[in-house]
């Protein structure tokens, strides 16, 4: 082995411990040549030189905010059901707020209001919880939650802007729409809307909100929509309290058909034209 | 205290993952262990005391904020350091931004030593080799000092320093030993 041949293996290995074994050929060399054994020494000396650069202790200080920090960041991250809870009740009270403002709702008793206005509590935080805890690990159920809210907000305008009572009574005075109306039943009518109703934001928002493209749409659409006509479920309570069991009964299953059919409708287009 | 954080014998992992499934003493366990060295690295690697003071809570805010994206069983120092480095290069940036070409990067000014924190017991030549140590391995190109520290004064193998700074274990080597050759030339001119 040559010096020069030395000094390369001896920066491929950096044996800058002094207990580093060496590999036999180049201890060898390092036996016979002065030079290079030097080369090596001075190495370590300076290795060892960098411990005279002490360790400093972290000042009392900083050691008392990160563990503050800490503690603050872990409550705050430790309550994710209270944050959905909080967020559920607010959402459930903007929604009977907008239901109220067009419909009225004398004819509910005030304790079935409160009764339904928990419901709506307890179905918005098991939302937003869901939606919360899926964020990081459970990206699919995060956007279906994602959808099914976005969705909730729509139906919320579009109850304002024309609710569904009012629309059907519109609908029975209307000349065209006058001749169907009048060959269905009551329920019928309140199914056929319903459906409207819960599948034109199903649709849209399964459509618009932004996530992974799955193959199985249809089970996405169903999930979806399963979970999108359970929200509307306390709004349609509210809304029917004046009406019989029958039109309840049509108006939820229009609701439930036409939710999942919106949502698969919405996811598939989507994955279609992407 | 729980059961998981009490013992020192936990791995990093293992206190990692019980912290992210809820034990803050684990939080405590993890601090107590590295956060020490993770002051010291920044301190050696800014030379400045106020700064790495920021960056070391920073640090250890971002290990809070971002639990729930460690690995589990993935090693912990690494994940760590990688979360300094990220804030170092962000501070050069902010740094670089906010002072145009004139910013004083981190490294560019010589007062690497506080004053304040020299040990009593020290004589002036012991000092005086020790500023000049210092200075010289803040001058060292960036990773050969980064493989420097990670080595010498965290405790860290070539291959996991490599690992951190993205390199191969044999260039870490290689880069330790061209920084110490270095260290020998100007320490050789300063005497
Ligand atoms: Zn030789």
């Amino acid at each position: 082995m040559t010096c020069a041949q030395a000094h390369d293996r001896l920066a491929e290995l950096a044996p800058l411990a002094g207990d580093d074994a060496l590999p036999q050929d180049l201890a060898r060399h390092l036996q016979s040549c002065e030079r290079c054994r030097e080369h090596l020494h001075a190495s370590r000396l300076m290795w060892d030189e960098l411990a005279h650069w002490p360790e400093q202790e972290m000042p009392a200080e900083l050691v008392r905010t990160v563990a503050t920090r800490a503690r603050a960041e872990a409550k705050t991250a430790d309550s994710p059901l209270a944050i959905a809870l909080v967020f559920g009740l607010v959402a459930a009270l903007v929604s009977a707020f907008v239901i109220s403002s067009r419909v009225s709702l004398d004819h509910v008793p005030p304790l079935g209001l409160v009764g339904v206005g928990a419901v709506w509590t307890v179905l918005y935080s098991g939302l937003f919880f869901l939606f919360r805890l899926a964020k990081e690990h459970q990206r699919a159920v995060f956007f279906l939650t994602r959808a099914v809210l976005v969705a909730g907000g729509m139906f919320l305008l579009l109850s304002y802007l024309s609710p569904v009572p009012a629309s059907i009574t519109f609908c029975s005075r209307y000349y065209v729409t006058q001749p169907l109306l009048d060959r269905i039943s009551i329920a019928a009518t309140y199914f056929l809307f319903g459906g409207v109703y819960a599948g034109l934001p199903m649709a849209i928002a399964a459509y618009v909100t932004p996530g992974p493209l799955r193959e199985n749409t249809a089970m996405q659409g169903t999930l979806a929509g399963g979970m999108f006509a359970l929200l509307l479920t306390p709004g349609i309570i509210m809304q029917c309290a004046p009406f019989a069991f029958g039109v309840l009964i049509g108006w939820f299953a229009g609701a439930l058909l036409g939710s999942v059919l919106g949502g698969m409708l919405g996811f598939w287009l989507r994955a279609r034209i992407a | 205290m729980s059961r998981t954080s009490d013992s020192t014998n936990n791995s990093d992992s293992e206190l990692m993952q019980a912290y992210v499934q809820g034990d803050a003493a684990a939080f405590d366990a993890l601090f107590i262990r590295h956060g020490g060295k993770i002051y010291n690295f920044l301190l050696r690697e800014t030379g400045d005391p106020a700064l790495a003071q920021d960056l070391t809570q920073e640090t250890w805010l971002r290990v809070i904020r971002a639990k729930d994206r460690f690995k589990p069983g993935s090693r912990f120092t690494s994940w760590l350091y990688t979360i300094v480095f990220n804030l170092l290069r962000d501070e050069r940036k902010r740094r670089r931004r906010r002072g145009g070409e004139n910013h004083i990067s981190i490294h560019e000014a010589d007062a690497v030593v506080d004053e304040n924190t020299r040990p009593v017991d020290e004589s002036a030549e012991q000092a005086e080799m020790r500023d000049a140590v210092q200075v010289a391995v803040s001058r060292l190109p960036e990773e050969q000092r980064r493989v420097l520290l990670l080595t010498k004064y965290q405790g860290l193998t070539f291959a996991e320093a490599g690992d951190i700074l993205g390199i191969s274990e044999a260039a870490a080597r290689q880069k330790a030993w061209r920084g110490i050759q270095t260290l020998r030339n100007v320490l050789k001119g300063n005497q």
